[in-house]
């Protein structure tokens, strides 16, 4: 741990929530587009083999 | 080593992700047939497709097989697709079965899954059912009710790729 | 981990290589504006110009400005996250030359209209052997770099027994070890394909192997183009921004992870093509997906370390910390936007992985919108960082107009979006790729024609962001000197303190060998096939 004061410390008691609400906003809302996508215009599109 | 707790939990939650993922792809193929086209087993010397007789010119192009299902045999050569034009029903099993005697082609109707590389030394075939709505979308309507949409070379072959294209007409099943 | 603020010995070295980069980036960029203004009909319809154009674009885009400024930079960091002199400068020169002399001779070739084979050199098209002995002499100089990087490393653990080879250099050996089993593909199919068909020693040509050869290296290509990116995202941007990196020990972890999972699954690029069966497409396909997990994994110790510096600087609450972010800094900012970019990227990317789901959208304009994003969003934005970040360290002389930089990277971002937006929805319209202009029916382009005329506004913002960091970059090596405070400053600290790590985190011996293993699995019976079965090898043809 690099050498932080008290008041640093205390800035950073929530690292890192705030990335992890960031990230998992952002892979969700991946997953759900694509299964969108999936779904929506290429299953609808026909089967294909 | 050590692993955040947040990471750790972020970490699962993108594996299980790619895992639904991989699953609706995997379930796709095991339950309903559905995978990229391919034809390994189906080598064809380019140099000599003029002395073809499945891809002569009178035998080029749609034709209803016994069973109803469809088959389309198409040559694409520097710059054109033969036939230039075709019919095929909606919501039937058509086959596409295709051979170049020149340079790597491709060919992808929009609003359908029709898609495929077409490269010399293999008779490249792709199978799938047209859906009418999804393929009105990108097509100009007739008078009849038909629909027709392009066909086209999507892989470059040259100066004149861009010009590379034919006319599908889509009947629907009424 | 200790900071190091190694003087730029070989600050020549890395100007030369760099400067070649970003002039050749700059030619490329005007030839962007010509392709997107000739699509949309506004210059006249001429075939040839474009299709040479796009050559040379995707030449100077993919093989030149990568390879020259990936190596020269890579000199850079691997000096001062070592604290020692490049390894053989000497041969470092020679190889600049080498390299220098094939991009020269590739160039002539294209321009003079002899080689308008695309930047993916599809065989049985064939161009004039000028172009492939210049590819060749590109990559081969590449080599160079490759021998000094892992000897840099090995040379310094022998000296630091029991310590951890700094993450700078861990990364930037892993990126040589990419390139050097990634490049194995295109060596094959140019060297014992290519050029003998070019000179007339074979009159005929397996089309299919040159296929699956090219592909070996087509996917893993783009974490070569990556990886100083990401190298810059974990060991630069947090200590610029003020703040820790996450942690070391997973940035490992994601280098490993690109590079064992990253190398084997080129195939996806061939899941269209009849050869390969639909088994092995969807084992590559399942190793596709695997390697987005890396990728995520960066996006979180990159966006968390940014949060410690973001609340470091007084940020709250559960976004809010974004905004104290060090907005006003170049090389903050191009970390920042390159992570953003990786987002619309990977999704364009998930979809072309998706098996069955690529024949949606394989080789239509959505797979062009995808690599802009991941190369022009994320691996060139990283590259602006990494430029930035180096230029007073190795000129001594402070960055010209700062401010000017940050409004050069936000026309980069801006530019890049209006292109590469439209291109996905297009893509999915069905307009097809590498198309000189519309030869098709008035109905079917007007769907595409109003977006395409707004990508021309992308495509001008580009070219001018491009020539402003030629514009900012050369001023930067005439005015002020740099302060003191700017020379020092090392890479970023760990959050957590690293212990000694264990040999897989600090070495790569045991990571060849897993890599040979899956190589042989994913692309053993896909090439070895073509010698076992009958094949019908295909004439050469021109591409006119």
């Amino acid at each position: 741990m690099p050498d932080l004061t008290p008041e640093q410390k205390e800035r950073l008691k929530d690292v890192p929530k705030g990335t992890w609400a960031l990230t998992m906003t952002v892979a969700i809302t991946m997953f759900l587009a694509w299964v969108a996508l999936y779904v929506g215009k290429f299953l609808a599109q026909g089967p294909v083999s | 080593m050590s692993i955040n707790v947040y990471e750790k939990r972020y970490l699962i939650t993108v594996s299980v992700l790619v895992g639904l993922m991989l699953t609706l792809i995997v379930g796709s193929f095991v339950l309903l047939n559905i995978y990229p086209p391919s034809n390994s087993g189906e080598t064809i010397d380019s140099t000599r497709l003029h002395l073809s007789e499945e891809f002569a010119e009178s035998n080029l192009g749609a034709r209803t097989n016994p069973d109803g299902t469809v088959t389309v045999r198409l040559v694409m050569a520097k710059y054109l697709v033969h036939p230039q034009e075709f019919t095929i029903p909606a919501d039937v099993q058509v086959t596409f079965r295709i051979a170049t005697p020149d340079v790597v082609h491709g060919l992808n109707v929009p609003g359908t899954n029709i898609n495929t590389m077409v490269v010399p030394g293999y008779v490249s075939q792709v199978r799938t059912q047209v859906v009418f709505p999804e393929v009105a979308k990108h097509g100009i309507r007739n008078p009849d009710g038909s629909v027709t949409v392009p066909l086209f070379c999507n892989e470059y072959c040259g100066y004149g790729h861009q010009s590379m294209w034919a006319r599908v007409t889509v009947k629907p099943i009424r | 981990m200790t900071t190091n603020i190694a003087p730029a010995p070989s600050g020549r070295l890395v100007l030369a290589h760099v400067w070649v980069a970003f002039l050749l980036f700059g030619v490329a960029l005007l030839l962007g504006v010509y392709q997107v203004l000739a699509r949309d009909g506004v210059l006249g319809s001429h075939a040839a110009s474009y299709y040479a154009s796009t050559t040379l674009h995707g030449v100077v885009m993919g093989y030149a400005l990568t390879i020259f400024f990936i190596t020269g930079i890579g000199y850079a960091i691997s000096e001062r996250a070592l604290g020692t002199r490049v390894w053989a400068p000497g041969l470092a020169w020679l190889c600049f030359w080498v390299m220098l002399a094939g991009t020269v001779l590739a160039a002539l070739s294209i321009l003079a209209g002899k080689a308008s084979v695309l930047y993916t050199f599809y065989p049985p098209q064939m161009a004039h052997w000028s172009f492939y002995v210049g590819a060749a002499l590109l990559v081969a100089g590449s080599i160079g770099w490759i021998v000094i990087t892992l000897v840099m490393s090995a040379q310094w653990k022998g000296a630091h027994r029991g310590q951890n080879l700094p993450l700078a250099q861990f990364g930037m050996s892993i990126c040589a070890l990419v390139w050097a089993w990634t490049m194995v593909g295109v060596v094959l199919e140019v060297l014992l394909q290519l050029i003998p068909l070019a000179f007339g020693l074979t009159q005929s040509i397996d089309v299919n192997l040159a296929r699956a050869l090219f592909a070996w290296t087509l996917h893993p290509i783009v974490y070569f183009w990556l990886i100083p990116t990401y190298v810059f995202l974990y060991t630069i941007v947090p200590e610029e921004a003020g703040g820790y990196l996450f942690s070391d020990e997973m940035a490992r972890v994601a280098f490993v992870m690109l590079l064992i999972f990253g190398l084997p699954i080129g195939m996806h690029h061939l899941y269209m093509d009849p050869p390969h069966s639909a088994g092995f497409k969807l084992l590559q396909g399942i190793g596709t997906f695997l390697v987005v997990i890396p990728t995520m994994l960066t996006g979180f110790t990159v966006w968390a370390s940014l949060e410690i510096s973001g609340r470091l600087r007084g940020g709250t609450g559960l976004f809010g910390w974004m905004r104290r972010l060090k907005w006003d800094d170049p090389v903050v900012l191009a970390g920042v936007m390159a992570l953003f970019m990786l987002i619309l990227g990977g999704f364009g990317g998930l979809v072309n992985a998706a098996y069955a789901q690529n024949a949606m959208v394989h080789n239509t304009q959505w797979v062009t919108a995808h690599f802009h994003y991941i190369f022009g969003g994320v691996a060139v934005t990283g590259y602006f960082g990494l430029a930035y970040y180096f230029w007073p360290r190795l000129t001594g002389r402070a960055l010209w107009a700062p401010k000017l930089a940050l409004a050069q990277i936000w026309l980069w971002i801006i530019g890049m979006n209006i292109l590469s937006l439209p291109w996905h929805y297009v893509g999915l319209l069905g307009m097809p790729r590498r198309i000189a202009y519309y030869a098709y029916a008035p109905e079917i382009a007007a769907q595409w024609l109003p977006w395409t005329g707004i990508m021309i506004i992308g495509g001008v913002l580009l070219c001018l962001s491009g020539w402003l960091l030629l514009l900012i970059l050369f001023l930067s090596g005439r005015t002020l000197p740099a302060s003191s405070a700017t020379m020092a400053g090392g890479f970023a600290r760990p959050y957590e303190a690293t212990a000694v790590l264990p040999r897989s985190l600090n070495g790569f011996a045991l990571w060849n060998w897993l890599l040979l293993a899956l190589m042989a699995m994913a692309w053993g019976y896909p090439i070895v096939q073509f010698f076992l079965v009958k094949q019908y090898p295909a004439l050469p043809w021109g591409f006119s």
